[in-house]
């Protein structure tokens, strides 16, 4: 009896610790709660009157916005390490810079960092795994007629 | 001799799955271009206009809220039988657009507006004896509110 539980936890210790070995990564949450312009995950955006807009129906089109950023995570992925305050602001600096109102069609790409294929440097648990997000969208500005 | 081969295979073995996986590039797209409304992310739900109460709406009863996810799963594994090693690699996942089809299936209104109040994204490599996995996820979470009256 004694022995059949010795072998079930150690048999559970070692699933457990093969489940996880070289699993590197990184999660992160984006909230864009400081953000001072409107931004659209769709191609509309609302003007002041609520009226729903799109490029070329009352909005022109300045330029794209594209912003690179890494997402940090240590612990197998459990721990984050990277928040997204900077985030807020790069995108309204973008705007600013472009002397425009808003964004359109705002997406984002996720791939895995370079740090993920380290092998066996990834088997430590405090190892930083990495992951690479483009953030994209399109920079628009009310068309003078709507200003 | 017949170590130093056995070495050899499965060092190569190793290196073809880690190449597999380290190389390839698998990236997820995280969109709701399809939607029809603004799908607006942050306090500002309108140009010139921002939502006081942004950081407090919750759900509550009534409001529609959605959340969902997507995903690009890429599987390697690979087999020793005799001299011959096979690597076989699948992929799989759930498509980028089902996050437009998930919000448009909450039947927005006119008077509603589409709120995305969290983001998130992740990207792992697993590597272990025999396979690797790679994945890259990515997800919206949000609610479908009642408009704020005009001028707010």
């Amino acid at each position: 009896m004694k022995h059949s539980i010795k072998f079930i936890i150690i048999t559970g210790i070692l699933s457990f610790s093969f489940s996880i070995t070289g699993c590197a990564g990184a999660r992160g949450k984006i909230k864009l709660e400081e953000l001072n312009h409107p931004v659209s995950m769709s191609p509309y955006l609302y003007d002041k009157n609520g009226k729903t807009l799109s490029i070329n129906n009352g909005l022109d089109y300045s330029r794209g916005l594209f912003i690179r950023k890494k997402y940090f995570g240590t612990f197998y992925t459990t721990v984050r390490l990277t928040g997204d305050g900077d985030l807020s602001r790069q995108i309204d600096d973008a705007i600013t810079a472009a002397d425009s109102d808003g964004i359109v069609n705002f997406h984002y790409v996720v791939d895995q960092g370079g740090t993920n294929g380290c092998v066996p440097l990834t088997w430590l648990p405090v190892w930083p795994g990495t992951s690479d997000v483009v953030f994209m969208g399109d920079i628009v500005k009310l068309s003078k007629g709507r200003r | 001799m017949k170590r130093r081969s056995k070495m050899l295979t499965v060092i190569i073995t190793a290196s073809s799955v880690l190449f597999i996986c380290s190389c390839s590039s698998y990236p997820q797209l995280i969109t709701s271009q399809y939607v029809d409304k603004p799908v607006i992310i942050g306090p500002y739900w309108k140009i010139g206009s921002k939502l006081d109460n942004y950081s407090s709406i919750k759900e509550q009863d009534g409001v529609k809220v959605f959340e969902t996810e997507v995903e690009r799963v890429l599987t390697v594994t690979t087999q020793q039988q005799g001299n011959y090693q096979t690597t076989n690699t699948y992929s799989s996942g759930i498509h980028s657009d089902n996050i437009s089809r998930d919000i448009l299936m909450q039947n927005p209104t006119d008077e509603e507006l589409i709120l995305i109040k969290q983001c998130y994204i992740g990207a792992y490599l697993m590597y272990a004896p025999g396979g690797a996995i790679q994945k890259t996820f990515g997800g919206v979470e949000g609610m479908i509110i009642t408009k704020p009256s005009k001028g707010k």
